[in-house]
């Protein structure tokens, strides 16, 4: 008898705690308390990447003097490109931080806090087998290497209406988890080109003298990339805007676009 | 979080597609994966060392390595050798590779499980090795390897999700992409939750079909009965083995 009562007391008191844990948790504005968790595909070259064994690049530099400035500490979070969104709907990151994109289908999904103005290149194999002018109709037959659910997808998506519409053969779109997965096709020739984005693509022809070339102008000059947040989080989007303004106004914005070897266009502050 | 949305991706032509296209990943490693897998058994049963320790080195490698290292391996490292295969093959190749290895082990064991007494019997009736395998052995033993291979069977279906990250067009792969563009998470994986599903439970139907096709007690009755109903015999003819 007494044995029963002390073990459903025991119960009681557990159920309680455990009621009341979601509600501790609940204080804290960010996943982590006084951590600003933020979500990366660390294999897009010179963004984010790994280089021995360490996190490294433009982004996380950039966000790594941002976090100083807002009082926070910066929590890298690294997982596929395809991945960030869901992660940040589902309140497993509280920013995303991975040189994403501007469109307005992401717009639906997450508010934006643009940084950066780039541009895009073709990327073929040295020596252009398949002769790929650029971003025309001369990719039309051809394989295509992007990263799934990167903007790349949906560009070269877009290239193959409009050769279908030219009454073209279709562009044969091949999604890689990771964009170093998409170089690595192109080199192997199971691709015939890659999209990149302008930055991406000097690093990449500086890594690896002799394997690729550029073909065609830059496109899409004037996209921005931003960090994302969920949609309808303000406190964490005015934090972010206010820390990237002190960036600016003590200099660290320029710096850190001269130590990356950016060209000034790429500005937007 | 709409069905009416996954129903409508479940009937697309991209799922359909990538459906099908798992469907023969599935059964062109399982194949391959049976043959190689009979193969290495019989090699650990074979007298000579050489076959033992090169069927015990394969299974070392293959059981040790995960299956989406090897996928990876084939389709980036091999073309550095000169060795340089469609996506497709790449997938198929690796998971048999792998498969092989599995059905090594589960075959082996049920050539084990014959009782020699079996083969010594066959010997006595003057067949060569090859007809004692071909004829006694080999039949009884499918019967005893039916639930694993069963087993691997289900467990091939959801391997070949890992070929995606080789852009091979599979179920998954569809998934992934419909679900980027859309951001229609739910919807898009439902969707091809629903066909793994479908393709398990036709896998488990074949399977159930083949272990009473294959069980020759049940074989037997199954004849008699029919039979006996044929020609209406009374009830006690009925028991007759």
């Amino acid at each position: 008898m007494s044995s029963n009562s002390l073990l459903f007391r025991h119960v009681r008191t557990l159920i309680l705690a455990l009621t009341l844990f979601p509600l501790a948790s609940h204080a804290a504005e960010t996943v982590a308390p006084g951590k600003l968790t933020y979500g990366t595909a660390a294999t897009f070259m010179p963004f984010e990447f790994v280089k021995a064994g360490k996190l490294t690049g433009f982004d996380i530099d950039l966000m790594t003097a941002l976090s100083k400035e807002i009082n926070l500490e910066p929590a890298p979070m690294p997982m596929e490109f395809k991945g960030l969104i869901p992660a940040l709907q589902g309140k497993r990151i509280d920013i995303i931080n991975s040189a994403m994109y501007v469109n307005p289908a992401r717009a639906a999904q997450v508010d934006f806090v643009p940084y950066l103005k780039i541009g895009s290149r073709v990327v073929v194999r040295k020596g252009n087998p398949e002769g790929i002018t650029g971003r025309d109709l001369t990719l039309c037959g051809k394989n295509i290497a992007v990263t799934l659910g990167g903007i790349e997808e949906s560009q070269a998506r877009v290239d193959n209406q409009r050769c279908l519409d030219a009454k073209k053969p279709a562009i044969n779109v091949m999604t890689f988890p990771a964009a170093t997965d998409s170089a690595v096709a192109v080199s192997q020739g199971r691709a015939d080109a890659e999209f990149l984005s302008t930055p991406g693509t000097v690093a990449l022809l500086s890594e690896k003298p002799g394997v690729f070339e550029a073909v065609g102008a830059e496109f899409e000059a004037d996209t921005h990339i931003a960090f994302a947040v969920r949609k309808g989080d303000t406190a964490t989007h005015a934090l972010l805007e206010k820390g990237l303004q002190g960036l600016v106004k003590n200099g660290t914005y320029k710096q850190l676009i001269e130590k990356w070897n950016f060209p000034d266009s790429v500005a937007i502050f | 979080m709409s069905i009416e949305l996954m129903w409508q991706y479940f009937l697309s032509p991209e799922f359909i597609q990538g459906a099908w296209m798992t469907l023969l990943i599935t059964l062109c490693s399982l194949l391959c994966g049976v043959v190689l897998g009979l193969v290495l058994a019989l090699l650990q049963e074979a007298p000579f060392r050489a076959g033992k320790a090169l069927a015990f080195f394969y299974l070392w490698l293959f059981r040790g390595t995960p299956v989406l290292f090897q996928i990876i391996f084939v389709y980036n490292v091999l073309p550095g050798f000169g060795l340089r295969f469609s996506a497709f093959t790449c997938a198929v190749l690796a998971l048999s590779l792998n498969e092989g290895a599995y059905m090594a082990e589960i075959l082996r064991s049920g050539l084990q499980a014959v009782k020699s007494g079996q083969r010594t019997a066959g010997m006595a009736l003057g067949m060569t090795n090859g007809q004692i395998m071909r004829k006694i052995v080999l039949p009884q033993a499918a019967r005893i390897v039916l639930p694993p291979m069963g087993n691997q069977m289900i467990s091939m279906l959801k391997s070949s999700a890992l070929v995606s990250v080789i852009a091979v067009q599979e179920l998954l792969l569809v998934a992934n992409q419909t679900a980027s563009a859309s951001f229609r998470y739910f919807e898009a994986l439902c969707a091809a939750g629903i066909y793994y599903l479908l393709l398990t439970s036709l896998f488990m139907i074949f399977q159930s079909w083949l272990e009473s096709v294959l069980d020759p007690k049940q074989r037997r009755s199954k004849s008699q009965k029919r039979l006996s109903r044929l020609f209406k015999l009374p009830k006690t003819a009925r028991e007759a083995p």
